[in-house]
Formats: structure tokens, sequence, C-alpha cells
């Protein structure tokens, strides 16, 4: 096994074009993935020397967060604590190994349940991801990374070097996660964006993690409620269209059905603060 | 490739292979070694360390990741006292057998750093990724709730002057435990953590398979890997017996397997031979120059299997046609038996009022102590002896039974020597097949070699617990008078039966179902039955636990059934205090108690007759609240020896004690108890300290080591140490005085009767102001041996055996509160009662730290634990701690703890057994807790664990057959 820690992005991107070379991210996530068995490991190519994937870097419009900036610092970084999903989604991640090493490199080059409520959040607010590779880059919908409740790989030689929150400042957003103070892995949770006029939705996202590895978007749940004001009776019938979201539920590791009475408490409990205080205001 | 780090204030700079891990770094090329491995996947914490100040678990991090860090260890952490946290939670008890504690100091530090006025709720979720398997953590959350209040108060300053908390010295108080200081600095040396010049390092294999026929195992290619040094398979070992086993009950016909020594039954082989029966099953071994080359080349042997059917289930292994393990047990049964008149009992049943029967599955659970096994020997060939240090609960039976029944080398040749040891939970109280085969490799490749299981390895050949299906009934009047008690009984004891298997499903359970109360007709029937899990073995709360739980439960139905307060339907079946000595129709004399008085304090302090206005408050907030209530009384105290010979355990009970006053005066005792967490170190010279009547401070207490004066002693198991080892050390103690009375009797020249013993001073009560000596100075002119009275021997010492004529039955009432979410199913343990009655406690300090992990473990069985199995392939799925849910931190609240003293007659401590007893009324408390939550919707049982969807699901069914 080889391991190289370039110091430069372009360095780091010669590199892992080769094949055979395998990122390795910030929060170790390669460690865990492989049990122990070092020997499975290909030839690695560190990040923690290079300086631009460490930063959150705020521009008009955007706030742009590197792939090796640890949850801790997320959480801690001004802009980012205005994010209400997001801040919520990370406040979730209480132990400090998680917070100290977890980043969104790790996420999305390598999964986790851990991963979960950030990447939920991330989908809520339609994040981008900057995906460098040898010869450029390109930005891509974060929620490409999350397909069905699977991770969606990135191919060999690229490289998740950002990721990119639009501004929406007159929209609503926040991450409910179901009190759980037993079990394994995080606590399923929802994340949700809104965005109304005149208590109409206009736009929303509503994205559920801690059911399979990956966030799920409830995409039939979303489009029976664009257009219609937030009442509770519409909540509930856009919530009986989330059958169709069942297949993504497939691989969860709870009963399907349970899966889904779970998705529709917090379908509930993510959206009735907002008929009064929020869009219905 | 080259690392430059620092650590622990020091730099270093070294070549090292890309894929070393940091924890593998500091321990193996620093030496660091009071950073521990503990799961190899993040989980339990026990590897923390602070990387650049931050909270890092050093298996998730490559060596060169941390390049150009500054890495603090536990070993970095004290300057010349200890640090804040360390001392804190030494001070207040937080610290056991200490594996986890140096992994739970580092977490907390950087907590003190971030926050210096922690909640208990940010303490308890900040710990929520550094496990503990025995403290319960409420003693630790304490410690940090202290410490920050007190660096608060001191305006942050880190060190603080090392004062030793001292809380008194005799029986009773809380004594700060002794051996606290190597374990809160890492300093102590656990079995993974010892070298020896020239050590060789070894891997086992294990089946692919649960169950089949052994076709070829070919070495060929892992002879070629580097740094191998020998690989043995059962060819090799064809002059190794099996294990033993030494419970053979002899009231009912058994089927054991044979073993060659024609006195014992016989168990698993160091290799399988024919067939491979469990996934724990061993097929080979590499001996290797370094663990991981030992661990690459074991991955080159070729297996080849025929797989068979497996069988996991008992009812479905006794069935003609099952896959069948033994061919010397039929229908896989090893042993039927029935305790009590089952024709009485039926007949009792026939005749009540009011029957009601269910049927409970007791899970199958996994000790998964955060410590794995491991054991390392060494072999002179010059004087042939052997030495085996291995984290055993029994080095002495470890050496009888490896070198009389496994390996056939005299007894004399073998020393076992037990290292700091992490927690056991009863998983280290067996003899498994890779212990003995350590000691026999390193004769035949001639040099020391240690074997370190993986934590995977672990899970498939540690020997797993519980596990019983229970038909029950229970009978009575409809005003609430039990009459009669059945249970039929399916124990499943795995692939092959562990030195001492029986003892868990019979008398364990089959003795202990009646719980506190008076049953006129009881009686238990079972089928021990051999299936293709891992064996089993004892488990913290064994076999107590299951037949706890199972009584527990029936009664909560009974008293559903007739509409009656289950606290009432306790109280008034409660065995009462002027019924001792109780004879409980099944073979236990319960010696004696209160069992009432300890119900009606726990239902006090619980608030009980406000029940009704705490379900209807949580109601307004979407919740089902329940109380639930666990009684017990239970067998502690293990001998006598006459008691357990009878029962068919091969071995005796009695507790040992050599006590040695050198003529300094200093006092060296050694006890034949093995401690593992207990703090025995303080407790039983606490219990010295007050015999003798000199301080703590002059007496040591010595074990772990079959090297030592005893020779042969027994171990700690079973919550006996204290009620039955401590009782020896007593008596040796009082032997001393006797002694040294006589000589002070013989140098004053007065009659003995004459002469007080009194703080540590022999005195002629005729002229106390001249006839005075110490004790020291007694054992000064006993050890010149220059004027002893006619017949007496030189020297100050005495070997004592203690043998109580009965067991002791600690006896309480836990009560717990849970909250259910009325849509998510989620349980919460709300409040948490623990009322119990441990006899004469010696260390209230120590004795608390056990309830707490009891308390824990029993509300991870209800809630969580379990060991899951592969129906195809019977591989063990729940490989790790993230498939494995072991309780958190934030899992359990504070748990309220009431005590009575209640003295046991059956020894002169007045001691009843504490360090497991109350574990079997926590998991009834809760699930009785969930059940009175959802009463409403008729649910009278779940099994555990207790999950959201199994409360989903029936509650669903409930509606529906509502509607």
């Amino acid at each position: 096994m080889d391991y190289l820690a370039p110091t430069t992005l372009q360095q780091l991107l010669e590199l892992i074009d080769r094949e055979g070379y395998q990122v390795l991210t910030a929060d170790q996530s390669l460690v865990n993935t492989t049990k122990g068995r070092h020997s499975m490991w290909p030839s690695l190519v560190s990040l923690r020397q290079v300086p631009d994937l460490s930063a959150v870097v705020e521009t008009p419009g955007t706030v742009q967060i590197g792939s090796s900036v640890c949850y801790a610092d997320m959480a801690e970084h001004p802009s980012i604590q205005e994010v209400t999903v997001l801040a919520q989604a990370l406040a979730t991640i209480g132990e400090p190994h998680s917070r100290n090493h977890c980043s969104l490199g790790g996420a999305l080059h390598y999964g986790g349940a851990i991963h979960a409520p950030v990447i939920a959040a991330l989908m809520a607010l339609d994040a981008g991801v900057v995906v460098m590779h040898r010869t450029g880059s390109n930005q891509q919908p974060l929620g490409d990374f999350s397909q069905r409740g699977q991770r969606a790989p990135l191919p060999a030689g690229k490289l998740a070097s950002a990721v990119v929150i639009a501004n929406l400042p007159s929209s609503i957003s926040s991450y409910v996660a179901l009190e759980r103070t037993v079990g394994l892995g995080p606590a399923s949770g929802i994340a949700i964006f809104l965005l109304a006029e005149q208590g109409v939705v206009k736009e929303v996202r509503l994205v559920v993690a801690g059911f399979t590895e990956q966030p799920v978007r409830l995409a039939s749940v979303e489009s029976a409620l664009l257009g219609k004001s937030l009442s509770p009776g519409n909540i509930a019938q856009a919530s009986d269209a989330l059958a169709i979201d069942i297949a993504a539920l497939s691989d969860s590791q709870m009963p399907t059905p349970y899966a889904l009475h779970l998705i529709r408490v917090l379908i509930r409990r993510s959206l009735f603060p907002h008929l009064v205080d929020g869009l219905a205001a | 490739m080259k690392i430059d780090i620092t650590v622990n204030k020091v730099p270093h700079s070294d070549d090292v292979p890309p894929s070393l891990l940091l924890v593998d770094y500091l321990r193996e090329h620093l030496g660091l070694t009071g950073t521990k491995r503990g799961c190899d996947s993040g989980a339990c914490g026990a590897c923390t360390v602070l990387v650049n100040s931050r909270t890092t678990k050093s298996c998730q991090l490559l060596a060169l990741e941390a390049a150009n860090s500054v890495v603090t260890t536990i070993e970095g952490l004290a300057g010349s006292d200890l640090h804040p946290v360390q001392r804190a939670l030494w001070d207040n008890f937080a610290v056991q057998n200490g594996f986890s504690t140096p992994g739970t100091v580092m977490a907390i530090v950087e907590l003190l750093e971030k926050n210096p006025d922690p909640s208990d709720v940010e303490i308890r979720n900040w710990l929520q990724g550094n496990l503990s398997r025995e403290t319960g953590y409420q003693q630790v959350v304490e410690a940090v709730r202290l410490v920050a209040s007190e660096l608060r108060a001191s305006g942050g300053r880190e060190q603080t002057p090392a004062g030793p908390v001292t809380h008194g010295q005799g029986v009773g108080e809380s004594v700060k435990t002794r051996n606290g200081k190597d374990l809160v600095t890492g300093a102590a040396q656990f079995i993974a953590d010892m070298t020896l010049p020239g050590m060789a390092h070894a891997a086992i294999l294990q089946s692919p398979h649960a169950h089949a026929v052994i076709k070829r195992v070919d070495t060929s290619l892992a002879e070629t890997m580097p740094g191998v040094i020998r690989v043995f398979t059962a060819k090799d070992t064809e002059g190794i017996m099996p294990i033993p086993v030494i419970w053979i009950p002899p009231y009912a016909e058994s089927h054991f397997l044979p073993h060659p020594s024609g006195i014992v039954p016989g168990s698993h082989r160091v290799f399988a031979t024919d067939k491979v029966r469990f996934a724990g099953d061993q097929l080979a071994a590499v001996v290797a120059e370094t663990r991981q080359q030992a661990y690459d080349a074991l991955a080159k042997i070729q297996v080849e299997l025929e797989t068979l059917p497996v069988v996991l289930d008992p009812e479905e292994a006794l069935k003609d046609g099952a896959p069948q393990l033994h061919e010397t047990a039929p229908n896989n049964r090893v042993f039927h038996t029935v305790f009590g008149d089952k024709e009485a009992t039926s007949q009792a049943i026939a005749d009540a009022e009011v029957v009601v029967e269910q049927r409970i599955y007791n899970q199958r659970m996994m000790h998964n102590t955060l410590e794995v096994r491991g054991a390392l020997a060494d072999y002179n060939a010059l004087t042939q002896q052997f030495t085996l240090w291995a984290n055993t609960q029994i080095p002495y039976p470890h050496r009888l039974l490896i070198s009389a029944y496994v390996l056939g080398v005299p007894y004399n040749n073998l020393r076992v020597v037990v290292p700091a040891m992490g927690e056991s939970n009863g998983c280290k109280g067996n003899l498994y097949p890779d212990t003995p085969l350590v000691v026999w490799m390193a004769r035949e490749i001639g040099r020391p070699v240690k074997w370190v299981d993986t934590r995977e390895g672990f899970s498939r050949n540690t020997a797993q617990s519980r596990d019983q299906v229970q038909y029950g009934t229970i009978a009575g009047s409809r005003d609430g008078k039990i009459s009669a008690l059945m249970c039929k009984a399916y124990s499943n004891v795995g692939a092959y039966p562990v030195i001492n298997a029986l003892g868990q499903p019979l008398p364990l359970i089959g003795k202990s179902i009646t719980g506190a109360y008076v049953i006129p007709h009881p009686c238990y029937e079972v089928d021990v039955v051999y299936t293709n899990k891992v064996p089993v073995a004892p488990m913290r709360g064994s076999g107590r636990a299951e037949a706890i739980f199972f009584v527990e439960r029936m009664i909560e139905m009974y008293a559903r059934e007739i509409g009656m307060d289950s606290a009432e339907v306790r109280r008034i079946n409660m065995v009462r205090s002027d019924q001792f000595p109780f004879e409980n129709g099944l073979g236990w004399t319960y010696d004696s108690g209160n069992y009432e008085d300890l119900l009606g304090k726990a239902l006090d302090k619980a608030g009980y007759t406000n029940l009704p206005a705490l379900k209807a408050e949580a109601s307004s907030r979407g919740k089902w609240l329940g109380l639930g209530i666990g009684s017990y009384a239970v067998v502690a105290g293990v001998g006598n020896s006459a008691k357990m010979g009878g029962e068919g355990l091969m071995s005796g009970t009695w507790g040992s004690a050599y006590v040695h006053v050198a003529p300094s005066g200093e006092v060296a005792i050694t006890t034949g108890a093995q401690p593992h967490g207990q703090s025995q170190d303080t407790t039983f010279v606490q219990i010295a300290a007050q015999t003798l009547q000199i301080p703590m401070e002059y007496i040591v207490l010595k074990h772990s080591d079959t090297a030592g004066p005893l020779y042969y002693g027994q171990a700690s198991y079973g919550s006996r140490s204290l009620s039955v080892e401590g009782a020896a050390v007593e008596k040796g103690c009082l032997a001393i005085i006797q002694k040294a009375r006589e000589m002070a009797s013989h140098l004053f020249k007065m009659p003995i009767d004459l002469i007080d013993y009194q703080g540590g001073k022999l005195i002629g009560r005729p002229a106390p102001e001249q006839a005075v000596m110490t004790l020291q100075q007694i054992a000064l002119m006993l050890w010149l041996g220059w004027d002893l009275p006619e017949q007496m021997d030189p020297g100050l010492e005495a070997r004592a055996f203690f043998e109580p004529k009965n067991f002791n039955f600690p006896f309480g009432t836990h009560i717990a509160v849970v909250e259910i979410d009325q849509e998510t199913c989620h349980v919460e343990v709300k409040r948490y009662i623990a009322a119990d009655d441990f006899g004469v406690v010696v260390n209230p300090g120590v004795v608390d730290g056990q309830t707490f992990g009891n308390v824990v473990l029993g509300i991870g069985q209800a809630l969580a634990e379990e060991a899951r199995y592969d129906p195809a392939t019977g591989m063990v799925l729940t490989t790790d701690f993230d498939q494995y849910a072991i309780p958190r931190a934030g899992w359990v609240p504070e748990v309220e703890l009431l005590r009575t003293v209640t003295p046991s007659p059956s020894n002169p401590l007045g001691a009843k057994g504490a360090g497991d007893v109350s574990n079997p009324p926590v998991a009834p408390a809760v699930v009785n807790a969930i059940c009175d939550a959802l009463s409403t919707f008729g649910i009278k049982h779940i099994d555990m664990p207790v999950t959201p969807e199994k409360i989903w699901s029936l509650v669903q069914a409930s509606a529906k057959a509502a509607a």
C-alpha cells in the first residue's frame, strides 16, 4: 500500500487520476469501511495537506464548505449557524470523535450512517457539490450522490472538493429528529426546506434520514404539496403519496410499514409548526 | 514512511508502514499501551486520545494522518499529580476494571475544555462514544460534574494538588479504591499490553460455516508467507485432550461428549477434527513474528467444507429429523430434568381459580466485553515450566484443567498469572480451547506465544448467554394468592457444553423461579439442547436473570388477569420476615430479609400512589407512561462445597486466604478471589484492617498468580467474593490475632483470657500500661523465635478456609418508569429506582458502582441487546458494536439507589452478594413498565429486546382488533 499526501489540489488531482489511487478523506471513513482489513487498501491519496479543502468560504449569495472541514468546525462557523436546517442537523451529532473528524468529503466519497442528518439537510437546501478532476471541475446537485437510499459513488479520478449552499433568506428550513434515547446509529429525522407565497407552497424539499444509509428525498410528497396551502388536511393528503417512495426504503433496517409510519410522523412534526407561525401567517 | 509527530510533548520521528493505525503506532512503536484497542470500528472509545486537543479514536486514524500533530495520550495527561479528571474518576468510584477508563478520561478532558459547566445531559451526550460495560456511567457523570465545579472554582487551573480522598477505613466506609492510580494513568498492563523477549504472535482460524464436514485444510500457502514460524492444524494436536466439562448433574441422564480422562466428560477440542459445529470452531493457527503477519498468513489457509443444515432453535433441534450435532446426544438433548413436584404442580394448576399462560423468550445475549480475550504463554525447556498469562476469572481452575485434563502436564509445572483484566461479565470464567492451544504452541516453537483475539473472532468463539424459551403457567386465587408456578423450558447451550454449562439452565434458573415469593407448588422442567450457535456460559446475573424475568412477568400477568394491583399481589405473596430460613420448594433455603419492607420503600420513593396522575400528565404530552416492578431474591455466595457438589459441580467452592504478618508488621494477604473490577484490593483490606485494627496502609492484598502461597483457590463469580473469600480473610485475620494473643500470654506471663486485642495491640488486662505490645512487636518476636511457648511454631501467618453453610440471598425491588412516544413508540426510561439489600456492605461506593452496572446491563437486555445469526449459515451477524447495541451513557436516567441492611447468617461478615445480583430485577422492571404503559391495548407481553417496531406492531394489531 502506498500513501501520498500532496500539498496542492492539482497534485492531488493528478494522483487520483491514476488507476488504483484512492482518496483518503479527512475523516478517515475508508479506515472504518475496511474494519481493520488494511491489506485491502489501494494506494491512498490523503487530503490532509491540501489547504484549499479546509475552509468555509462565503461569497455573495453562497456559502462554500470545503470537503475536509470537520463537523465541529462547521457547527461553530457563523455562516453555517445561520442556516437553520444545517445547524440543527449538525447538532444531532453529539459524539466528539464524529464531530471532530467527520467531513463532507467522507460523506460524499464513502458514505456512512453517521452523515445522514447532515446530508439530508444539504439535500433539502439543494446544495451543489464541486466535483474536480484533473482537467477541470463542475458542480452537480448533492442529491445525485444519494440514489434510492444508496450512495452513488464518484467515479475514479474525481474529487468532491466542496459543497455549495445558496443563500435563501426568505425560506424556512429545519431539521427535526425523532427523540430516541436507545438504539444504534443516528436517530431518524427529516430535513425540510419551504418557500411560500401568500401561504401557498411554491417550493418544498423533504429529505428523511436514518432509515437507509443515505437520506431519501420524498419527491412524491413534495409534488403533492406544491401549490397547496399548508393545512393539516393537505399535509395528510400529501403524506398518503409517500407510498410511491416505498421502494427507496426496501433496504431499511426496520420493517417498511413502521418506517413509513415514522416518516409520516416526521412530515407532520416538521410541517405543523409552520401552519401558524410560518407559511400560514 | 517517515512520520514526525509530538506525543505527550515529546517529538518523535519514525518510519512506519502506511497502513499503520495511530493506535498501533502509539502502542507498539512508542509503548504507550494506556491507549486500548476495543472494537476496531470506532464504536467503543477505548482508544480515544487527543489529536491537536481534539477527541480522536485512534483506531480510526492512520498514523501518517496524524503527522506533525500534537497527540496527548493518557500517559501524557498527568504531571507530578494526577490530572483533575483522573483524580475525579478515581475519587468517585467511576473506575472499576479500568479498561475503558483511559479513553473516557481523554474525551472528558476535551469536553471540559469546550464546556466548563456541562449539564448531565451534555455529559452523557458527549460520552455516547465511550462505552463502559461495567460502570453504568453514573459515577462517571457525577465525577465530571464535580471536577467541572472544582475547575470553575479554581479558575480553570489544570493541576490540582493530589490529596488522597479518605473516607475512613473500616467496613461500611466508602474508602477510595486502592488500585485506581494505575488504571486512570494507563499504567496498568492488560493482556494485550504485555510483551516478552522473543515473543511470537498467533492467529487462529475459525470456521466459515456453523455446521459442516471438514474435507480439507490446506496450509501450504500460509506456510510460505513472510514471518510465519509454524502453522498448526488438527493433525498436529492429536495428543491434546478435549476441554473438560466440570458440571455433571448427578440426578438425571445426561448426554455429554467423551473425554479420555474417564473422570469428566469432554467438550470441544482445540481444533475441530471431523466436523465444525459452530462459527467459532477452530481449524488452524498460525504463529508468526508479528500479529499482522500471523493474520495475513491466516487469510491464505484454504478450507474445504461440505456444509450441513444448521439448527439454531432449541425446540427445532429436539425434533426428529433435525440436524444432529453429536452422536452421543440423540435429538441434540444434553439433559432433561424436573425440579419440584410436577404432578402436584399440575394438580394445583388444575384446581386453581385463575390460570395464566405465556411463552417467554429470554433472548441470547453477548457478554461483549470491551477487552477481548487473550493469552500469552512461555515454556522453559530447562525447567519444563509453563507460564500462562491470561485474562481469566479462574486462574486456579485454569491451572488444573489445562495441566491435568487438556495438555497432560504436571500441575506443578504450570503457573497461571492474570494481568490487569478488563470486564468479564462472566465470559472469562470459562476455559476456551484457544488458551491451552497457546500454551502448547509455546512449547512447540520454543518461544513465548501471544494471542489476542479480534472483535469479530470474539463474537464467534467467546461464550454467549441466556437464550432460553420458557412456557410459563401461573395459577392462583382471585384474591391474589399464588398457588402454583410451572416453567417448561428449552435452554440453548450452543454447539458444545462449556466447562460449567449446566449450572445456568439447571440450578441457577431452575431453583430460582420462585423469586421473592412463597409459591406452594413450583415446578421447573427443562430440556438443555445443543444447537449450532456459540456455546453458552454464565453472564452477569446468570440464571437468576432468566428466573426472575420469568416469575416477575408471570406475576404481572396474573395480577392483571385478576384485576389486582401487581404491587399488592407481590406483597401478599412475598416471603415474610418471620419465615426465615425459608425453603422455596425447589432447593434453596433463603437466609434473611424483609422483602415487603423494601418493596414498600421502593414504591414510596417512586410515588406509586401518584401513578394515575403521572399517566394522565404524560398522556397530555403524547406519551404513554408505565411503571414496572421487579422484585427479587436470588442465590449468591457460591459455596458451600457439598451443596455445589450435589448440584454436580466438580469443584470445591470454599473461600481461602493466606495471611502473613511480616517481622516489620506489614500484612500481606493472598486471596483465592480473582478481582476483575470488584475492588477486592480495597474491600478485603477494609475487612482485614477492621479485624486487625491496624491502618489499611499496613496491608496489601495479593492475587492473580497461582505461584502465590495459596497454590489452589476458587475464584470470583456469581457474587461470591466478599461473602465467601472475604469471610476467609476475616477468619485468617482472627487466627493471626489468636496466635498473637497466645504469644502475648506467654511473654506477659498471663492467662490468655486476660489478653485483650485492641487497636492493633496485645494488652495484658491486669497491667495494661506495662503489658502491652503492638502486633508488629509480637510479629517480630514470633519471627525471631527466641522465646516461644511450647508447641508454637515461629512466625505469624495463617491459612484460612471458609466454607459457608449455606448460600446467601440478597433481595430487593427495582422500579422503572418509562414513557413511550404515542406516535413513534420509542421508549425512554424516565426514572429508575434500585432498592436492594446486600446484607452488610463493606464499601458503599464500590457497591453503588456494581449496582449501576447491573442496571445498565439489564436495560440493555430489555431494550436493545440481542445476538443475531444468519439462519442459513449459522454465522454470527452481530460481530461488532455497530451491530450489537451496548447501552450508552445517554440511554439511562440517573439511577436512584436505596438500601436496607439485613445481615446474612451464612457468613460472619453478614454480607450478601452484590456483584451481579441486582441485574435480574432490571429487565422485568423495564418490560413490566412497558406492558403497564400499553395495558389499555390489551398487550400482555413483549419479548426482549422490546424495540419500538415491536411495540408499534402490537399497538397496530390491537387497534385493528378493536375496530
